[in-house]
């Protein structure tokens, strides 16, 4: 007996296939007390899932590993990687139309690491990581030195979860006094020029665009000029970019 | 032989699962000690943990988890940086 995972296929109670070892519930319930007997205290040396869940397991693995992602999976400091794993695979649910399973994974997210990490997953979601993969790898290929890609690249995905200073997300939890709050402290209260505002269907857009013309008319807030680009029109992608005169 | 990563079990047997780490159902639903009666809480998280939200064991320290994907993410990469997959 070596440990559980030899001791099982030693008993016959599971199969392989596929690379995956299903316990086979009917023979585990006959043999399992025949087995307990046997089992000394052996710590797993794999996780041992409901089948349910397993399936994920699986979907996050393959997302860690894709091609694309070796290269710059080291620059990342390994806090990170987690909720960018999380991000990445909210985008696949999302770009699937699984719009309950994207959301349930921002809702993990934000009971293990707080809204911030919505935030980050809500970019991710929009292609942008992505986009700091395909400049990190140019950053590469121009031969930039691995300490100036780690440097560049954690404070880029740090101010993106902490400061979050050019681009905001607006989600349908969003009301429209807080994106005119979010555009105030950022134009008026810290100075900024140029910011982007995320957001993703109808609701939100009409939302925005409210705000967009009533600070227009605000007398108080700087003149502007804005732009409003399509993403995704299939998804109602769309990043409005506002430009202080 | 391929390589295995997940050891899977189905619903049915999470009585069975949990009786051989001494861990059980309470009357509520909810997984308890055996010896203890404490009701075993995701330590992620802080869920405590029933029939319905209990994802499974990771290797280590044996956590209990619930289905947050959290708790997969971190293992899948703190496995991968140590390079044990």
């Amino acid at each position: 007996m070596t440990d559980l995972l030899k001791l099982l296929i030693d008993e016959e109670v599971i199969k392989i296939a596929d690379g995956i070892i299903k316990i086979i519930s009917e023979k585990l319930r006959k043999k399992f007390n025949e087995i307990k007997k046997k089992l000394e205290k052996k710590k797993l040396s794999k996780p041992l899932l409901v089948s349910e869940f397993a399936e994920e397991y699986y979907k996050l693995k393959n997302i860690s590993r894709a091609e694309k992602y070796n290269l710059i999976k080291k620059y990342i400091d390994s806090k990170y990687w987690s909720i960018i794993l999380l991000g990445m695979r909210a985008r696949e649910a999302y770009l699937a139309g699984d719009i309950d399973g994207s959301g349930k994974i921002k809702k993990d997210a934000s009971m293990r690491y707080g809204r911030d990490a919505v935030i980050l997953i809500n970019l991710i979601i929009q292609g942008y990581f992505d986009e700091i993969v395909d400049t990190t790898i140019l950053q590469k290929e121009k031969g930039k030195t691995n300490s100036d890609i780690v440097v560049w690249l954690n404070d880029k995905i740090e101010k993106y979860i902490k400061f979050f200073p050019f681009a905001f997300w607006v989600s349908i939890l969003d009301s429209s006094i807080k994106i005119k709050e979010e555009l105030i402290r950022r134009c008026i209260t810290n100075g900024l020029t140029n910011v982007n505002i995320h957001t993703i269907g109808k609701e939100n857009i009409e939302k925005i665009e409210e705000v967009i013309i009533e600070l227009s008319k605000d007398k108080h807030f700087p003149k502007f000029n804005y732009s409003k680009d399509y993403e995704s029109e299939e998804y109602n992608a769309v990043t409005f970019k506002i430009e202080i005169k | 032989m391929k390589k295995i990563d997940v050891i899977e079990f189905e619903k049915e047997v999470l009585p069975q699962i949990l009786e051989f780490f001494d861990k059980t159902l309470n009357d509520d639903g909810k997984i308890i000690d055996k010896f203890t009666g404490e009701v075993l809480r995701d330590p992620f998280t802080n869920e405590e943990l029933n029939k319905d939200n209990f994802a499974g064991i990771l290797p280590g320290s044996s956590l209990f988890i619930s289905k947050n994907l959290a708790s997969l993410a971190e293992f899948i990469t703190e496995r991968e940086k140590n390079n044990k997959e």
